[in-house]
């Protein structure tokens, strides 16, 4: 399906319009709306439904209710929790408990205005503008954001699907998986071997096997002593890398062994029966085989035509908006972003460029030029921290990284360093939460 | 978009966010590609769009001042029953941006960029703006402090 063209955005903008619908959205006062004496009294401005309550979603809803609160916002999702997939490799090192990554809808519902739908979207009809949920309710709206993550493609690697996956737990999904991985972690033998397979990219959170590796050779550092972390890679290259290897050799040395792709690190099949994990050459027979399968974007994505042969959505960079259909934008881990990685801070982001773009074109005014951003930071010890940083921009209608900006921590750094990245890396755990969730 | 962290501003642990901030002209830095802040005359919303990024880390509950003082200890690891437990809500490594005067996010963006050799966080996300850019994410954030993103919003 053909994208309908950008809409003419109304210019003359009147210059002082949004510092005063921000400053005085946050009050409860109705005199003080930033609502014009024009529009007051006239109902909202239009309707949007989110789909998906992460970073992306949760986001996205709290933003436009923030910029502009005659938007009417319906936020969908399966559950009236989430837990955060941030921070869910440290449950693996008991740094936190799964508890701590617990979060809810309360302050978007009760502070921020945004109504809240627990139910599965099941189906998006386009042309109706309409979102159908599995219980059976029908939202209408003007601009529809879905924000619905990744799913699993079973069967990659063969003989991987939900079953084994009791067997061999991805963990990928912060919740019962996270906890499953732990006590199959907690209960391996000194001596035996901690295996992740890691997929051939794009997946979510790039870092996330290698700090999960790190954090596991932490936490079987004082019980399992003669125990190792295997990553059998279907990649050749990964985030931090440097730094990443660096810190093993440092903080975990012979601990850690990484086999790319080139060296047979891909894996191409399993057997959940027997615990065994194939490459194109070789058998493993690990303590704990943590497959982490490859992705696509979500299912009702798909459905709604909202793929393309990749399996990823693809979107106008200027507001993340569907290139195959309109009024719909599509946001964090399901969207083809590249080079931005399919991070909480690279969603929480496109999710308020996102959010001013549908306000300016509710509002019939010009949008801003976005400016991306994500940061992110991995844990490679409770005091070891790293992180990289990127800032996008559109350009040519493509996502580019803006050169001259961004970029790794030092690869040299003292101690101390490490250990205000790490401090950084919990306050940024706090402060996103608190930006998406309230 | 992180902002002003005094962990990151060398030498200046536990001071005035302003302190030690040269007041000179805005150096152009290592040819980084330049983010004009006021494309399409719209100001407002491009400010808006710009100081979004800075919530993502600044909407904590910490001052300057406090998260200063709690840094050195935010991640030190509480050793209880031979576990290590990260202190995720006593304190903060970066600081929350209520309270900043424009002039004082001014010139700690301004150091961040002149910095040649800093690679901490800010020092990459600074060289990313110009002149224009900085002045009008200062001029915002002074402005809307990050606890109208906590506050009630009104109904229409």
């Amino acid at each position: 399906m053909k994208r309908i063209p950008r809409r003419q955005f109304v210019k003359g903008l009147a210059g002082s319009a949004l510092l005063g619908t921000c400053a005085l959205a946050a009050r409860s006062d109705a005199a003080d709306s930033p609502v014009s004496a024009a529009t007051a009294g006239r109902g909202t401005l239009g309707r949007v439904v989110v789909i998906g309550g992460g970073f992306a979603g949760a986001t996205a809803a709290r933003y436009l209710r923030w910029l502009e609160p005659r938007i009417e916002v319906t936020l969908v999702t399966p559950e009236a929790e989430y837990f955060t997939c941030p921070f869910s490799n440290l449950v693996q090192a008991d740094l936190v408990s799964l508890d701590d990554l617990r979060r809810d809808y309360r302050a978007l519902t009760d502070d921020a205005g945004v109504k809240l739908v627990v139910d599965r979207a099941r189906a998006i009809d386009p042309v109706a503008h309409r979102v159908e949920t599995a219980a059976g309710r029908r939202l209408e709206y003007d601009r529809l954001l879905l924000a619905p993550g990744v799913e699993f493609i079973w069967g990659s690697p063969e003989g991987y699907d939900r079953a084994a996956s009791e067997r061999m737990p991805h963990a990928w999904s912060a919740g019962p998986q996270t906890l499953l991985l732990k006590a199959r972690l907690d209960a391996l033998e000194d001596g035996a071997t901690a295996l992740i397979s890691v997929p051939r990219a794009p997946f979510r959170c790039p870092p996330g096997p290698y700090e999960r590796a790190s954090l596991m050779a932490y936490a079987l550092a004082e019980r399992c002593p003669r125990s190792k972390v295997l990553i059998l890679d279907a990649n050749e290259r990964f985030s931090k890398q440097a730094l990443f290897e660096q810190a093993w050799a440092e903080t975990y040395p012979g601990r850690i062994e990484r086999i790319p792709a080139s060296a047979d690190g891909a894996v191409q099949r399993v057997d959940a029966a027997t615990g065994e994990v194939f490459t194109d050459f070789d058998v493993f027979r690990p303590g704990l085989a943590n497959i982490i399968p490859a992705q696509r974007a979500a299912g009702i994505a798909a459905d709604t035509g909202l793929t393309d042969d990749s399996g990823w959505c693809p979107v106008d960079p200027r507001d993340f908006a569907s290139t195959r259909i309109s009024d719909v934008h599509v946001l964090g881990d399901a969207a083809q972003a590249m080079p931005m990685p399919k991070s909480a801070s690279a969603a929480n982001s496109q999710a308020k460029q996102c959010a001013l773009a549908v306000v300016a074109a509710l509002r019939g005014e010009t949008a801003p030029e976005p400016l991306y951003h994500s940061t992110c930071y991995s844990l490679v010890g409770p005091e070891y921290g790293i992180s990289v940083t990127g800032l996008y921009r559109s350009v040519a209608g493509q996502l580019a990284a803006l050169e001259g900006a961004g970029g790794t921590s030092a690869i040299r750094a003292e101690q101390l360093v490490r250990k205000q990245e790490a401090a950084q890396d919990s306050a940024w755990y706090q402060s996103i939460c608190r930006d998406a969730f309230g | 978009m992180a902002l002003i962290s005094p962990l990151l501003l060398a030498g200046c642990e536990g001071q005035a966010p302003d302190a030690g901030v040269a007041n000179g002209p805005i150096a152009e830095g290592p040819a980084p590609e330049r983010l004009a802040a006021k494309r399409n005359g719209v100001s407002d919303l491009a400010a808006a769009s710009l100081a979004a990024n800075c919530y993502t880390c600044h909407l904590t509950t910490e001052t300057q001042a406090g998260a200063s003082a709690l840094a050195t200890t935010a991640a030190t690891a509480q050793r209880t029953a031979g576990a290590a437990k990260l202190e995720l809500a006593k304190g903060s490594a970066i600081p929350s941006l209520d309270g900043w005067q424009a002039d004082a996010i001014r010139r700690a963006l301004v150091r961040y960029q002149t910095e040649a050799d800093g690679q901490g966080v800010m020092h990459r996300i600074a060289r990313a703006l110009d002149t224009e850019a900085i002045g009008v994410l200062a001029e915002f954030i002074a402005t809307h402090p990050c606890a109208g993103l906590t506050a009630v919003c009104s109904e229409p």
